[in-house]
C-alpha cells in the first residue's frame, strides 16, 4: 500500500473518501501552483491598432495562467474579443515560453486614449508544449 | 542553515529527488502558492436580473462562474466573462465586496461559481477562524503562528485547494468553412467538472480559451491582432463527455494545440 496525505473537508472521512470534491487535500492530485502575482497596464487608442506589453516569466516554457481586466465598475476574465455592430473590442492574454503578452485592440472609430490593467497570476505547472 | 520544506510528491515520484513541480501536489522549496477556495455556490438567475454574491474580501478575488447552457443541453456548461459593455446576454464580473452574475437572455439560467481567497485585484488583510488543529505552510516571511490571512499561506488545511484531476492536450485541424468540433476531456468524475483550456494557434503563441459570450466571444490568435492571419474560432463550451469548439470560419486548413485542465468540483 503506497503512502499518501489526504485532508478531508469537515464531516468527510479521510479514510474511506474517494471523491476529490470532499478533499481539501490529497497527494494523489497534482495542483495549481502559482508563484507570480502582478499587473500591468496597457495604453491603446480606438484606432484599430494593436496595443501591447509584456511581462517575462522566463520559465523556459509556457505556463498556466490567469488574467483578470479591470473594466468600469468591475474585474473579468480575460480574453475578451467580441465583434459587433460598432466595432471589434478585443483584450488577449498570450504566452510563449518566456513571456506573457497583454494585448488590447479596439475600432470602434472614437480615436479617444484610453489605459486598461491587466492582473495575472503565472503558475508553475508546464502545460507541456 | 538550510531552509526546512515540505513536499508532496504525486504517485511514482521520488519527493528527495523529483524538482518537477508537476509531480508534486506541494512544494514549499519556494513560493508555490496554492490556490485557496473561499467558497462555491449556484445561483438561479431570472431573465433581465442579475444577483450579487457577497465576499466581502476587499479586494476583487480569484474567480470562476460558470453557466448552464440548457438551450445547447442539459449538461452543457461554459466559463463566463464579463461582456456587459456590449451587452452580452450573461456576464460575471467582480468588484471588492461581491462577484455580480447577470442574464439578460429570454429565460432563467443557473450559475455556478467558486470564488477563493486569493487576490486578484488589489489587496487587502483578511482573517478567518481556524480550526482548532490546522496544518499549514506560510509564504517566505510569514509567522505561521500568528498570521491568520489566506493569503500568507503557500497551503492551508481549512481551505480547499483546486486538484488537477486530468490534463490533456489534443491538436485540432481546423479545415472546413464553418463546422463544429468536439473531443472527449477524459474527466475521470463522470458528470460535468470544473475545466480551464488553452490554445496555441500555429504562431507558437498560446491563449485561453475565450468565455463563452454572445455576441460571439472568439479566441484570436496573436498572429490575428497583428492582421498577419484571419485564425480565430469561438469559445467552447462542455459537458461531462466533450469539449466542445465551434469554428465559424476556415480559408486554409490550420492545426491548433488544446491543453485542458480538469479540476476537482463538480459543477
Amino acid at each position: 500500500m503506497s503512502n499518501k496525505i489526504k485532508i478531508a473537508k469537515p464531516g468527510y472521512n479521510v479514510l474511506t473518501e474517494t471523491n476529490p470534491d470532499n478533499l481539501i487535500f490529497s497527494s494523489d492530485y497534482n495542483t495549481l501552483k502559482y508563484y507570480l502575482s502582478g499587473s500591468i497596464t496597457v495604453n491603446w487608442t480606438d484606432d484599430g491598432n494593436l496595443y501591447t506589453q509584456t511581462v517575462a516569466h522566463n520559465l523556459g516554457y509556457i505556463p498556466f495562467f490567469i488574467a483578470f481586466i479591470q473594466d468600469g465598475l468591475y474585474s473579468a476574465i480575460v480574453p475578451e474579443n467580441q465583434q459587433t455592430v460598432a466595432g471589434r473590442n478585443y483584450r488577449n492574454v498570450y504566452a510563449d515560453a518566456t513571456n506573457l503578452t497583454f494585448a488590447v485592440q479596439q475600432n470602434q472609430g472614437t480615436g479617444v486614449s484610453h489605459s486598461i490593467t491587466f492582473f495575472y497570476k503565472i503558475f508553475k505547472n508546464n502545460l507541456g508544449l | 542553515m538550510a531552509k526546512n520544506v515540505i513536499r508532496v510528491a504525486l504517485p511514482g515520484y521520488d519527493a528527495l529527488d523529483d524538482t518537477n513541480l508537476d509531480h508534486f501536489a506541494l512544494y514549499t522549496d519556494e513560493d508555490n502558492i496554492l490556490i485557496k477556495e473561499k467558497e462555491r455556490g449556484q445561483s438561479s438567475i431570472t431573465s433581465g436580473n442579475s444577483v450579487d454574491i457577497a465576499h466581502n474580501l476587499g479586494y476583487v478575488p480569484l474567480f470562476f462562474v460558470f453557466v448552464n447552457l440548457t438551450s445547447i443541453s442539459a449538461n452543457a456548461w461554459a466559463l463566463v466573462g464579463l461582456g456587459s459593455i456590449l451587452s452580452s446576454l450573461y456576464f460575471a464580473g467582480g468588484d471588492t465586496s461581491n462577484i455580480v452574475i447577470g442574464n439578460l437572455t429570454g429565460g432563467t439560467l443557473t450559475f455556478k461559481y467558486f470564488i477563493f481567497y486569493d487576490n486578484q485585484v488589489g489587496s487587502s488583510a483578511v482573517t478567518i477562524t481556524e480550526s482548532q488543529n490546522v496544518f499549514k505552510v506560510g509564504k517566505s516571511g510569514i509567522n505561521v503562528a500568528t498570521s491568520k490571512d489566506p493569503n500568507d499561506y503557500i497551503f492551508h488545511s481549512d481551505l480547499n485547494s483546486l486538484k488537477i484531476l486530468y490534463q490533456g492536450k489534443t491538436t485540432i485541424n481546423f479545415n472546413s468553412g464553418s463546422a463544429d468540433y468536439s473531443f472527449a476531456h477524459n474527466s475521470p468524475l463522470g458528470s460535468t467538472s470544473v475545466i480551464i483550456c488553452f490554445a496555441q494557434f500555429p504562431d507558437g503563441k498560446l491563449t485561453q480559451v475565450a468565455w463563452y459570450g454572445t455576441p460571439s466571444n472568439s479566441a484570436k490568435s496573436y498572429s490575428n491582432l497583428q492582421g498577419i492571419d484571419g485564425k480565430a474560432f469561438d469559445s467552447m463550451y462542455f459537458d461531462e463527455t466533450n469539449i466542445y469548439i465551434h469554428n465559424v470560419g476556415v480559408v486554409t486548413a490550420y492545426n491548433v494545440i488544446f491543453i485542458w485542465y480538469v479540476l476537482e468540483a463538480s459543477i
